[in-house]
């Protein structure tokens, strides 16, 4: 039986980036564009998401900061997540992670302090467990 | 410079533009003052733009077919206002009008 097509965004991108960019470069280009789109649309849910006297920084910035982080972390989170879950491939990922990049937008102090709490949590969990043990 | 590399780049500024304009309008909005139509009107508005602004790495026509359905996206989305005829706040025939509406006419916030 062969394989069946892939409809991720990721693969469609580049399916139509390599009608101008060939073949070789397409997967990148096309992987990317998808990251910029989705960190990008999820940056729009995010500037409209908030109270405009929360909002800090000029919109341009903040595009732009969020854009960046997408690009410089989606394809190591998306890798992450595929050695973690044992998965062998992972480009599908990219959108969704890019999206919840741009979603997130500036509030990352925010995600630190949950992140924070919920392994504070865990460790916290795993002591009482020992302590039980002993 | 010739004329379709021109074009490329006209594109790529006007793009800019658009995603500026789309993102000041979301900044002006929140989650208690904007119903979320009227924010999912301009993020799709705000995609778009950023599709045709990749449009260098499309054939050409698919930054301008992405642009196009996400024009017809932030119709449909509007499109429950439109059910009984023009708006409230885009009429000129509606007497009286409120505060908030002649504060909308006059030019917005200053």
């Amino acid at each position: 039986m062969a394989n069946p097509t892939p409809l991720d965004p990721v693969a469609l991108f580049s399916s139509i980036a390599a009608l101008v960019v060939g073949p070789t470069l397409a997967p990148v280009i096309g992987a990317y564009a998808v990251i910029l789109l989705a960190a990008t649309v999820g940056a729009g849910w995010s500037l409209s998401r908030r109270d405009p006297d929360a909002k800090k920084t000029s919109v341009l910035l903040f595009l732009l900061l969020v854009d960046g982080t997408a690009l410089f972390l989606t394809a190591g989170l998306a890798e992450v997540v595929r050695a973690w879950l044992g998965w062998e491939t992972t480009p599908w990922l990219l959108a969704p992670i890019a999206l919840g990049i741009g979603l997130i937008g500036d509030e990352w102090p925010a995600v630190g302090r949950s992140v924070a709490a919920f392994i504070g949590n865990q460790l916290g969990r795993w002591a009482e467990r020992r302590g039980d043990q002993r | 410079m010739n004329l379709e590399t021109f074009l490329q780049w006209a594109s790529i500024v006007v793009a800019v533009v658009g995603i500026w304009a789309c993102a000041c309008r979301l900044n002006v909005m929140s989650k208690k003052t904007t119903p979320v139509l009227v924010r999912g009107q301009f993020v799709l508005l705000l995609a778009g733009f950023a599709s045709a602004g990749l449009g260098i790495f499309w054939p050409a026509g698919v930054g301008l077919l992405l642009l196009m359905l996400s024009v017809i996206g932030f119709l449909l989305l509007g499109a429950r206002r439109w059910r009984h005829g023009p708006p409230r706040d885009v009429r000129t025939d509606h007497a009286p009008l409120d505060s908030g509406a002649l504060h909308h006419v006059s030019g917005g916030r200053k």
